[in-house]
C-alpha cells in the first residue's frame, strides 16, 4: 500500500515535470538564443541549450538600438497610474455602493455591472476620434483615463467590503468621523488582501496592453514596452540573436516581480473564478 | 436625507469616467456605424455599411477565423487544464513551483511571447520542425502557409492560456468536499469513476465559467494576430480575427465607419454569448 502511493506520487510528479518543461520550453530557447554570437545570420541549428559561441554581442547590440530604459520608464509612468486610480476610485464606489444608502444606488450598481460587459475593444474608434478632440491623442493621460474606472476591480470591492461588519462603521460615526475618514483608516486596512490582488492583476492587464496604445501614441518617446518591442520587430526581425534579447530584457524583470508576488496573483486570479 | 448627497461625491469619479470613456464612446459607435467616415467627414448612411459588412467576404472571413479559435482553444485547452489541475490537486509535494511555472507564459506579454514563438515556429530552422525530424517526420509550414497558421495559433493560445485555466480549475477543485470521495471509495468506485461521477459534475460551474470567459477572450484576440501575420494576418488572411478587421479598417484603410460597424457587430455576439451563459447559469442554481 505504501509502496503504490509512492510510486503514484512518483509518476505524477514525473508527468507533471515533463509538462513544466514544455511551458518552460520558449523561455530556455529565448535565453539560449540571446546567447549565441551566430544567432544574428541563423537560428542556431539544431538548437542548443548552452550555445557553443556563448557571447553577449547580442546584449551590447541590443542596448545600442533598442531604448529599453525608456520604455521601461512609460510603461512604470502608466501603469503606476492606473493601479493607483483603479485602487482609489474602486475603494471610494465600492464603499459608497457596499455602506451607504443614497437614491440610485442599485442603479449605479448595475451600470457599473453592465461595464463588464463592454470589451474595450468594442470602443476603440469613438475612444480614437474622442481623444484626437479633446487633445489628449498621444498622451500618457490616454493611456492612463479610459481604464482607471474598471468595473471589475468595483464589483469585487463592493463584494468584500459588504463583509466587513456594519457595527464597526457605526462606532465610529458615533465618535462623529466622517465617511472618508472611516472608509480611509477603519474600512480600507481591513480590505489589504483585495487591495493587494487587485494591484497585482490591473498591474498585469495594463503592463501588457497593446492594442489601445498602438492605436494612442504616436511618439515614440512614449511608446510603452510592448509596442515599443514590436516596432523594433518590424526593423530587425531577421537579427533573431538581437531580438531575443530585446524579449529576455523586456520580460525577465515582470516575470521575476511576478514570482515574488505570486500569492496575491493567485489569489486574485481564483476570486475572479469564484465570484460569479 | 442631508446626509446622502456626500455618497455621489465617492461615485462620482467612476460615474464619470464610467460615462465619458465607455458609455459616451459605445453609444458613439452606434452612430457611427450609420455613417460613412473618415476622420475628416462623416456623412449619415442608414443601414448602408450593414448591407456593405453582411457581404463583405473578408470580414465574414474573420469571422470564421475568430470562432475556429475560439473553439479550438476551448477544446484543447479545457480538458488538459482540467487534468493538469486535478494532478496538482492530488500531488504532496511541490505544488507551488509547478503551479508558478505553469502561470508563466499567461503573465508574459503576448506580443513578447508572440516573437519568441515565431522563431521556434520557423520552417527551416525552428525548434518545432527540429523536433519533428528528429523523430523522422516532414517539418511543417507552421505560420507561413494557410492550411497551418491557425493550427499554429492554436498552439500557441493553448501554451498562453493553459496556466490561467489550471488556477481555476484548481480553486474549484478544493471546494470540493474529500468526504463525497471517500463515500465513493467505500462503495468501490475507482479513480475514472470518482473523476467521471463527482469531479466533472461538481466542476460543471467553474467549466460554465472557463467557457464564457474563453469565448470573450476568444472574440478580442488580437496581439498575437498582430505580431504572427500584421493586421491582415496573413499568411493570406488565414487569421485575422474580427478586432485585428476593425484596426485595418480604420488605422490602415482608414474606413471608421466599417471598423464601428464589425464592433457592433462584434458587441452583439458577444452580448448574445454572455446572455445565453448567464441563463444557463442560473438554471444550474
Amino acid at each position: 500500500m505504501r509502496k503504490s502511493i509512492l510510486l503514484k506520487q512518483g509518476s505524477m510528479g514525473a508527468v507533471l515535470a515533463v509538462i513544466g518543461v514544455i511551458f518552460l520550453l520558449p523561455f530556455i530557447y529565448m535565453l539560449s538564443t540571446s546567447f549565441s554570437r551566430q544567432a544574428n545570420i541563423a537560428l542556431p541549428y539544431p538548437p542548443q541549450l548552452i550555445p557553443e559561441d556563448f557571447s553577449f554581442f547580442n546584449y551590447i547590440v541590443m542596448l545600442k538600438s533598442f531604448s529599453v530604459g525608456l520604455y521601461y520608464f512609460n510603461s512604470g509612468i502608466v501603469t503606476s497610474s492606473v493601479v493607483g486610480g483603479v485602487l482609489l476610485i474602486s475603494s471610494l464606489a465600492g464603499y459608497a455602493i457596499a455602506k451607504g444608502s443614497f437614491r440610485g444606488k442599485y442603479f449605479i450598481f448595475l451600470l457599473i455591472l453592465a461595464t463588464m460587459m463592454v470589451p474595450f475593444q468594442i470602443i476603440i474608434v469613438p475612444l480614437y476620434i474622442l481623444m484626437l478632440k479633446i487633445k489628449l491623442y498621444d498622451t500618457r493621460l490616454a493611456l492612463i483615463l479610459p481604464v482607471m474606472a474598471n468595473g471589475y476591480s468595483i464589483f469585487l470591492m463592493i463584494q468584500y467590503m459588504k463583509s466587513i461588519p456594519d457595527e464597526l462603521l457605526d462606532a465610529a460615526r458615533i465618535d462623529g468621523c466622517n465617511e472618508f475618514k472611516i472608509m480611509w483608516q477603519i474600512v480600507l486596512p481591513l480590505c489589504k488582501p483585495v487591495l493587494a490582488a487587485l494591484a497585482v492583476l490591473n498591474f498585469l492587464w495594463n503592463w501588457n496592453s497593446f492594442l489601445w496604445p498602438l492605436i494612442a501614441l504616436e511618439d515614440m518617446n512614449k511608446f510603452t514596452i510592448p509596442i515599443g518591442i514590436a516596432f523594433y520587430q518590424q526593423q530587425f526581425t531577421a537579427y533573431y540573436g538581437t531580438m531575443m534579447a530585446a524579449a529576455t530584457v523586456a520580460i525577465i524583470p515582470v516575470l521575476i516581480l511576478f514570482v515574488l508576488v505570486q500569492r496575491y496573483v493567485v489569489r486574485g486570479i481564483a476570486l475572479t473564478g469564484l465570484k460569479l | 436625507m442631508r446626509k446622502e448627497r456626500h455618497w455621489y461625491l465617492f461615485v462620482a469619479p467612476a460615474l464619470g469616467l464610467f460615462l465619458l470613456f465607455i458609455l459616451y464612446p459605445l453609444v458613439w459607435n452606434f452612430y457611427l456605424s450609420f455613417t460613412k467616415s473618415s476622420l475628416i467627414r462623416t456623412t449619415w448612411v442608414g443601414l448602408f455599411q450593414y448591407v456593405r459588412i453582411a457581404s463583405d467576404r473578408t470580414l465574414l472571413n474573420a469571422l470564421y477565423n475568430t470562432l475556429y479559435l475560439t473553439f479550438f482553444n476551448l477544446l484543447t485547452q479545457l480538458p488538459l487544464a482540467l487534468l493538469i489541475a486535478t494532478l496538482l490537486n492530488e500531488i504532496k509535494y511541490a505544488r507551488t513551483p509547478f503551479r508558478i511555472i505553469y502561470f508563466l507564459p499567461y503573465v508574459t506579454s503576448i506580443v513578447v511571447a508572440a516573437i519568441i514563438w515565431t522563431y521556434m515556429f520557423d520552417p527551416d530552422e525552428g525548434i518545432f520542425n527540429w523536433f519533428l525530424r528528429l523523430l523522422g517526420f516532414k517539418g511543417l509550414l507552421w505560420l507561413s502557409h494557410p492550411s497551418t497558421s491557425k493550427l499554429s495559433v492554436v498552439i500557441f493560445n493553448l501554451w498562453h492560456w493553459l496556466g490561467y485555466q489550471i488556477l481555476i480549475y484548481l480553486a474549484g477543485l478544493q471546494t470540493i468536499p474529500p468526504q463525497l470521495y471517500e463515500a465513493a471509495e467505500m462503495d468501490g468506485a475507482n479513480s475514472l469513476q470518482k473523476f467521471s461521477k463527482i469531479t466533472i459534475p461538481l466542476l460543471k460551474p467553474t467549466t460554465v465559467f472557463l467557457v464564457i470567459t474563453g469565448t470573450i477572450g476568444g472574440m478580442q484576440t488580437f496581439q498575437q494576430i498582430y505580431m504572427f501575420g500584421t493586421a491582415v494576418g496573413n499568411p493570406g488572411r488565414s487569421i485575422q480575427t474580427v478586432v485585428a478587421y476593425i484596426y485595418e479598417s480604420g488605422w490602415v484603410l482608414q474606413h471608421f465607419g466599417i471598423g464601428a460597424t464589425a464592433a457592433v457587430l462584434l458587441f452583439l455576439i458577444i452580448m448574445a454569448i454572455t446572455v445565453v451563459n448567464v441563463k444557463f447559469l442560473i438554471r444550474e442554481k
